[in-house]
């Protein structure tokens, strides 16, 4: 609808019934979707979990409505750290919004299709293979028996970065030649530029900092941004496909991040409240001038746009040698937002998908609000966003490949469940950092994790086997990989 | 004066004894205490539906891995119990759990005591305003408190480390929700503190029905405060103070909220309790990037009735402990 035309009967007329159609939909007792008994107003539930990308999704609620006058979207944000067991138990309960963000956490994508708890989207099917970029679509992976349940909406970036701050590297005189900002991109990079920030803060500002409270893993997270440079490409949380198999024990690259951590922490680069600060706090550090690096995700950038704070850089994959051994890898297919089975209003839920995923949303996602990349790469050209820092994210897309994907060579391998283990990298590295884990202990916690994550990979392999799924544990293995290039995974044959 | 005389009622004087013709049935007594029944049944109920019904009700998932979604499917067998009782970790929450108890009942009843004495003195001016201060902290969320003692020391922690500098009275700058060292410590303080206003008020009701006459008695035989707080108040308070014990107890073997808010169980389980080790276990811990962890109904509900059927045997001891002493009292 052409909002300019509207004339006044017209606007009151929608206005009402939109106030209206809220005002029951508020009333109402269950999330899913409802319609007012007196218009043709459609309440589509919807249900998100990033804070972060809030300005983006509002404006797209807007958006959506005023182009179609006879739904509206009523946005509920759930809390981060228990989304996964909301949704699940709102399936359980038959109180599903009607489009969410699918979570996977506890619950695999498959199993959900399975339960007949995800809407089949063969409406858009067509026209979404038309216009989404190739391999975005993979069985077992958002697609299942054929059907698209889901898709994905971000492209290929790393996921892990170090932020620069810019006034405390020159305040540090860590520059080149033409005074700008010296991007540390080794190893010893990052170290020399913590020596100097910290003795130069003398007991005020310090080099690196991070956020540790609240549940997270950001010493796992600094592992996983170090050690995939040195050449181990499964990062800290993965297996190593080319060996098809956990290596944090067997890879010395893993120890020696390790030490060199500890001895970043043993001469003060460390800002010391970093293990017990959250997230939100480290990230106001930052911002203050409290330590010039952290390690951390996009998802930082938009809080500081908000508050006009600009003056940082960034990079990623740092590694002990110049040229990175190992990246960031994607795989195709993944997933952003799905929809209830259950819904009353499919042709207004995909209307809603639809439009999420459209690559005019994508666009805005990308150039206007600055969240990440987009997955059609028409919107990812960096001469086209006016943020520098944002550009320069984009610019780093090139340290994510196309890496080797399990699921794409059998898609009966989503039919694998690989449980999690306990205690995991993220625990196993806070108990190194705070020393609870004895300088003398490290390898061997590090092989035990290892035998553990291996032990789960395994058991999954082998009572998919036994239920008579077709898998193998070769599946998980290629051994023709080179970590540097992109990797092109064929479907099995046979 | 002339003495009353007891005139037995009819059915009274005419029962025998021994006549089982006369006893009132189940349903008589019943319905003879109707209006007693009929007042504790809501709590009956609440606690046979919450309670009792999901300790039964999870004995059955104990045997699976199962992730609350959908019906369990994977039969394990006792495996749960097994992985609870060889989890070092469980053990570790189970020490802290313990430690927590040990430290905090003693020196919070310890300070409630001394606190509702001196509360309790008919001569100190402004004493209402003082009860009510001490007991603002038991009626704000433990999660709340949690919270702000989490700004306090974690978010904002330089303050306090710059004052703690500043007093010389340490000499490092200390990370202390991040310190192995500490951390436990410090949710055993900030507990004494949130819950002391319980007993407090426990306490302070328990002085106040000890008659003033014992007192004065004790006062003209030239017993001195001391004499009197040990040879009367304490034996006055002996009954009183076996329930705030076991209500101490209790509740201190339960903590989790505080805990939960504050640190998570963390740094490296150095703060996690059984209670948090629990709900780690069945709701799964944080999402993570890359290293969530799972929700596992079926362990949870293991380690939880094994955790209970530690719990009951400790509180039998504990009981038939307290009946020795009794019986052995002259």
């Amino acid at each position: 609808m052409n909002v300019s035309r509207m004339n006044r009967r017209h606007f009151l007329q929608t206005a009402a019934a939109t106030t209206l159609g809220g005002a029951l939909a508020a009333c109402g007792s269950t999330p899913s979707s409802s319609s007012s008994s007196s218009s043709s107003v459609v309440t589509v539930n919807y249900w998100d979990l990033l804070v972060s990308q809030a300005p983006f999704i509002d404006n797209e609620i807007k958006l959506f409505e005023l182009a179609h006058p006879n739904i509206k979207v009523k946005k509920t944000t759930n809390l981060y750290n228990t989304y996964d067991n909301l949704l699940m138990l709102a399936f359980k309960s038959g109180n599903e919004p009607d489009v969410f963000m699918s979570s996977t956490n506890s619950t695999p994508l498959n199993v959900q299709v399975q339960k007949g708890w995800l809407l089949p989207l063969d409406k858009l099917a067509d026209n979404w293979k038309q216009r989404f970029p190739a391999n975005s679509f993979v069985e077992g992976n958002n697609t299942f028996n054929g059907h698209i349940y889901t898709a994905p909406f971000s492209g290929h970036a790393p996921w892990l970065q170090m932020y620069i701050h810019n006034g405390l590297f020159k305040d540090a005189g860590i520059t080149n030649a033409d005074g700008s900002v010296k991007i540390p991109r080794t190893w010893d990079d990052v170290t020399l530029a913590a020596e100097a920030i910290t003795r130069k803060g003398n007991g005020n500002v310090y080099g690196i900092g991070f956020g540790g409270g609240g549940g997270g893993d950001p010493q796992a997270r600094m592992l996983e941004l170090f050690v995939r440079g040195a050449g181990s490409p499964g990062g800290a949380y993965d297996k190593d496909l080319r060996v098809g198999k956990y290596t944090q024990g067997t890879d010395r690259n893993y120890q020696d991040f390790i030490n060199l951590m500890l001895d970043w922490k043993q001469k003060g680069y460390f800002y010391p409240n970093s293990a017990s600060i959250s997230d939100e706090i480290s990230r106001a550090y930052f911002e203050k001038g409290r330590y010039g690096m952290l390690p951390g995700g996009v998802w930082n950038q938009v809080e500081w746009t908000q508050h006009n704070f600009t003056d940082y850089s960034l990079t990623t994959v740092i590694s002990p040698t110049e040229t990175p051994k190992a990246y960031f890898y994607y795989t195709p297919g993944s997933s952003m937002w799905a929809a209830s089975a259950r819904t009353k209003h499919p042709d207004e839920t995909m209307a809603w998908l639809d439009w999420l995923y459209s690559p005019e949303a994508g666009k805005r996602w990308t150039q206007q609000f600055n969240e990440d990349l987009s997955i059609y790469p028409q919107n990812n050209d960096p001469k086209q966003i006016k943020f520098a820092p944002f550009a320069q994210f984009v610019g780093l897309s090139s340290f994510d490949l196309l890496g080797p994907d399990p699921y794409t060579r059998n898609p009966l391998n989503s039919q694998v469940v690989i449980n999690s283990v306990s205690p995991n990298i993220g625990d196993v590295m806070t108990g190194i950092y705070t020393g609870q884990i004895k300088q003398g202990d490290i390898a061997s916690t590090l092989m035990d994790l290892q035998g553990r994550y291996q032990k789960a990979l395994d058991s999954g392999i082998d009572q998919a086997i036994a239920k008579g799924v077709k898998v193998s544990h070769d599946d998980w293995f290629f051994p023709d990989w080179d970590p540097t290039k992109d990797y092109v995974t064929k479907p099995q044959t046979s | 004066m002339q003495a009353p005389t007891i005139i037995p009622l009819p059915s009274e004087a005419s029962r025998k004894p021994g006549d089982p013709a006369h006893k009132p049935s189940l349903w008589q007594q019943i319905y003879a205490n109707r209006w007693s029944y009929i007042y504790i049944a809501p709590m009956v109920v609440l606690v046979l539906a919450f309670t009792i019904y999901p300790i039964f009700a999870s004995l059955g998932y104990t045997l699976y891995q199962w992730n609350g979604i959908g019906d369990p499917s994977m039969f394990v067998g006792l495996d749960n119990f097994r992985r609870a009782m060889t989890d070092p970790i469980f053990w570790e929450s189970f020490q802290h759990t313990f430690l927590y108890t040990l430290v905090q009942v003693p020196v919070q009843l310890a300070l409630a005591l001394v606190l509702a004495l001196v509360l309790n003195n008919p001569k100190l001016r402004f004493s209402t305003f003082y009860r009510s201060i001490y007991f603002i902290p038991a009626v704000t969320s433990s999660a709340i408190i949690g919270v702000v003692m989490n700004l306090m020391i974690g978010n904002f922690g330089d303050n306090l480390n710059t004052l703690l500098l500043n007093l010389h009275l340490i000499h490092e700058h200390i990370d202390w929700l991040a310190d192995p060292r500490f951390v436990l410590w410090i949710i055993i303080v900030i507990g004494i503190w949130n819950t002391l206003g319980y007993n407090l008020v426990y306490f302070l009701a328990g002085l106040q029905t000890i008659p003033t006459e014992l007192y004065e008695a004790a006062k003209i035989d030239g017993a001195n405060a001391f004499a009197q707080f040990i040879y009367i108040t304490i034996p006055m308070l002996r009954a009183l103070g076996l329930v705030i014990l076991f209500l101490a107890i209790l509740g201190s073997l339960h903590v989790f909220d505080l805990v939960q808010v504050l640190t998570g169980g963390g740094p490296y389980f150095a703060s996690e309790v059984v209670s948090t080790y629990i709900y780690h276990q069945a709701f799964g811990s944080f999402i993570a990037a890359g290293a969530p962890t799972q929700p596992n109904i079926g362990f949870a509900s293991a380690a939880s009735f094994f955790y209970g059927v530690i719990l009951m045997v400790i509180t039998a001891i504990q009981a038939l402990a307290i009946r020795e002493s009794r019986r052995r009292r002259p």
